[in-house]
């Protein structure tokens, strides 16, 4: 919920509008250490008892500090008597006052990937079932154009329902998808043949991406012809490849 | 089948495939920690065509209208 603004938090009775936790955070005497950022949570404490729990992200460079940690509890706990009558009449007193943890900047701070709506955005909610680590092997750039070409390419797999050994033809293997469909494939250990233009061939995706599937690649029209039995390496490929799919798809496959 | 010409494939009895196919999408949504699984193994390159800068994306956009780019292009916050 970090720098978001429409949540609220159910808390012994009121409601905790994310807003006036902003002010607080706000405040002349404590803005200054912080970002903006925090999350704002209900908690049991050490008997179980609920109790309102305020992580914030501290600045760069700043330090956490548990005299800080107070100053900030009181100006949140000042603002949200002001600002929420709900909050003043129903949360005893004793309870008023958050816990308050100061985390450096960017701690914890997770990569992650999914795929969004929207994403041409510095911040997105989006649904937590939907979010992925990102994968440590990819940059961020890789990782955000993994999953729409990726699961494309699963569903064509899935969709031909092409089995171990058995054969695809597919056109367009120079592409994004393409290149992710020679890749599935292989793991799969399904064989494509895949004729590609003779301007694409030299520089394309699926040479770069898949150097063991170019040998099947060749131009339509004037080109060689179609190979008639798959390149050795290609075939040693296939076979060293489990007998048994992994894949969750496999039961919809013929012969899987 | 296919998964760009939608009208050809009505036209001639073919399976297009799309994310709003009724199969597609819990499919989809399905094999997605599979990808990333096979991805942090080292299996699925993804070849990148370019990246741009946000104040770049108009040329982004110009060079998307053009021949097929040889991998994807990015938006990124900085080189």
């Amino acid at each position: 919920m970090f720098g978001r603004s429409h949540f609220t938090v159910s808390y012994l009775g009121a409601n905790v509008y994310p807003e006036n936790v902003t002010v607080g955070l706000e405040q002349p005497a404590v803005s200054g250490w912080g970002t903006g950022k925090f999350v704002l949570e209900v908690a049991g404490d050490a008997d179980a008892n609920p109790r309102l729990h305020v992580t914030v992200e501290l600045a760069p460079g700043e330090r956490p500090d548990a005299a800080r940690e107070r100053l900030l509890a009181e100006s949140i706990r000042a603002q949200l008597h002001r600002l929420n009558s709900e909050f003043a009449h129903y949360v005893p007193a004793a309870s008023q006052r958050p816990a308050v943890t100061l985390r450096p900047a960017g701690d914890p701070g997770h990569e992650v990937i999914a795929q969004v709506t929207g994403g041409y955005t510095t911040a997105i909610t989006t649904s937590a079932s939907g979010v992925f680590a990102k994968p440590s092997t990819l940059t961020f750039p890789e990782a955000a154009s993994l999953l729409l070409a990726g699961t494309t390419a699963a569903d064509l797999l899935h969709t031909s329902g092409a089995g171990h050994r058995e054969t695809v033809l597919l056109h367009g293997a120079a592409g994004a998808v393409g290149t992710s469909v020679l890749q599935q494939a292989r793991v799969l250990g399904v064989r494509v043949v895949a004729p590609l233009a003779r301007r694409t061939s030299a520089s394309s995706g699926a040479s770069a991406g898949s150097p063991s599937h170019t040998g099947l690649a060749c131009s339509t029209g004037s080109g060689p012809p179609l190979p008639r039995a798959l390149p050795p390496r290609w075939t040693r490929s296939a076979a060293t490849r489990p007998a048994t799919p992994r894949w969750p798809w496999s039961r919809t496959g013929p012969g899987w | 089948m296919t998964i760009a010409a939608a009208a050809r494939a009505k036209a001639d009895g073919y399976v297009f495939i799309g994310a709003s196919n009724p199969a597609s999408g819990p499919f989809r949504a399905r094999i997605r920690s599979r990808i990333l699984q096979l991805a942090q193994d080292g299996e699925p390159v993804v070849p990148m065509a370019e990246t741009f800068t946000f104040d770049d994306a108009p040329a982004a956009f110009a060079t998307l209208t053009g021949p097929h780019p040889p991998g994807k292009l990015a938006l990124v916050n900085e080189h």
